[in-house]
């Protein structure tokens, strides 16, 4: 991380002394004209000027922004649920946090632990960082008790102040995850007897969803961690 | 002509292809990596390492029993203990189990031996 700082810093600097000395060679003759000693000093507030604008011009284009995240919709409805510490968990923990939600189950067969293995990447990426919160639901709490996703926790390494994984009325939880707009249902024909979206579901801090990603690609969860970067610089 | 030793190249490295260790690694792929991890690797303190094991070794009879019906409470694999849930694989038959595990013995470099998958699951009784 320093050297990438230190190298934003002095790759545009070097590149504008080198503009500078190009133009200083080739406008040399314009000094000439302005032999006189009167006008060497303004001359020299000249040249430390195109200096500066030429080291702002190249670090404005070396770090120019990405595009705005979108706002997709808004959490608006009101939840409670218990995690791993038998805590009450309501929207209320997430007041001035970015939060990235899913759906799963400790027991599920197919698609959970691919996104528990994405997951553990944007925990471990932003581990320090105490703005960003992970929201897990189990859509399965007849079996997922508060002890049960302690152990998957305690499995996992992760504490619940930086991770919450919740269980609670199965209504609730399916109502919330129709509110996030993913999908969550029971089917005795899928493996492990639920269907459920693998997305990866990023809130702001204005509980504005601002992206969805795919739980179980790399690539996509690439692009969160770097949306993550962006929105958490911002806010 | 080029195109032709090309086909029959095609055609002969398609046929010196293991049709059984191939039909071991996609089910492998499909019914264990997501939570043992693609080189049985295990994941953190949540899923256990196949690979390099000693229980894999030790334990071959007891598998096809482990992967039809899954495995509750502690385990401890290599000195490390594991205590999730695994989830039963009623759907993989007696000769899918054989595949599965003869591709592990053999992509992991494990002991090779018999396999008598229908005699070792006829004494699932424990499970």
């Amino acid at each position: 991380m320093l050297i990438q700082h230190i190298f934003r810093f002095i790759i545009p600097v070097f590149l504008g002394v080198r503009a500078y000395l190009v133009l200083n060679e080739k406008y040399n003759h314009l000094r000439d004209l302005m032999g006189q000693i009167s006008m060497l000093s303004s001359w020299r507030v000249l040249q430390t000027f195109v200096f500066l604008l030429l080291c702002f011009l190249v670090n404005g284009c070396e770090g120019r922004n990405r595009a705005e995240l979108p706002v997709l919709s808004e959490v608006t409805r009101e939840f409670s649920f218990h995690n791993q510490d038998d805590q009450e968990v309501s929207l209320a923990v997430f007041t001035d946090k970015v939060y990235v939600a899913d759906f799963f189950f400790t027991t599920c067969p197919s698609i959970c632990p691919v996104m528990k293995r994405q997951m553990i990447r944007v925990h471990d990426a932003f581990r320090d960082n105490p703005d960003l919160l992970l929201f897990s639901h189990t859509i399965d709490p007849e079996h997922d008790t508060v002890e049960v996703l302690k152990n998957f926790a305690n499995g996992l390494g992760v504490a619940t102040a930086k991770w919450q994984m919740v269980t609670g009325s199965q209504e609730e939880i399916f109502a919330m995850a129709k509110h996030y707009m993913v999908g969550a249902m029971k089917n005795k024909e899928a493996p492990g007897g639920y269907i459920h979206s693998g997305s990866f579901i990023l809130v702001d801090k204005n509980k504005k969803i601002r992206g969805y990603y795919n739980g179980t690609s790399a690539e996509d969860v690439d692009r969160l961690i770097l949306d993550l970067k962006q929105l958490l610089k911002q806010q | 002509m080029l195109l032709f030793t090309c086909f029959l190249f095609g055609l002969i490295a398609g046929c010196t292809e293991d049709p059984a260790e191939d039909r071991g690694e996609k089910l492998y792929a499909g019914y264990c990596a997501g939570c043992h991890g693609l080189e049985g690797e295990g994941f953190l303190q949540l899923y256990p390492p196949i690979k390099n094991t000693r229980f894999l070794d030790s334990n071959l009879n007891r598998l096809p029993c482990i992967i039809r019906y899954g495995l509750k409470g502690e385990i401890r694999i290599e000195n490390r203990i594991f205590n999730q849930v695994m989830p039963a694989n009623q759907q993989l038959s007696s000769e899918d189990m054989g595949d599965l595990i003869n591709y592990m013995l053999e992509a992991w470099q494990h002991r090779k031996t018999e396999l008598m998958v229908s005699d070792w699951l006829s004494g699932c009784s424990n499970y």
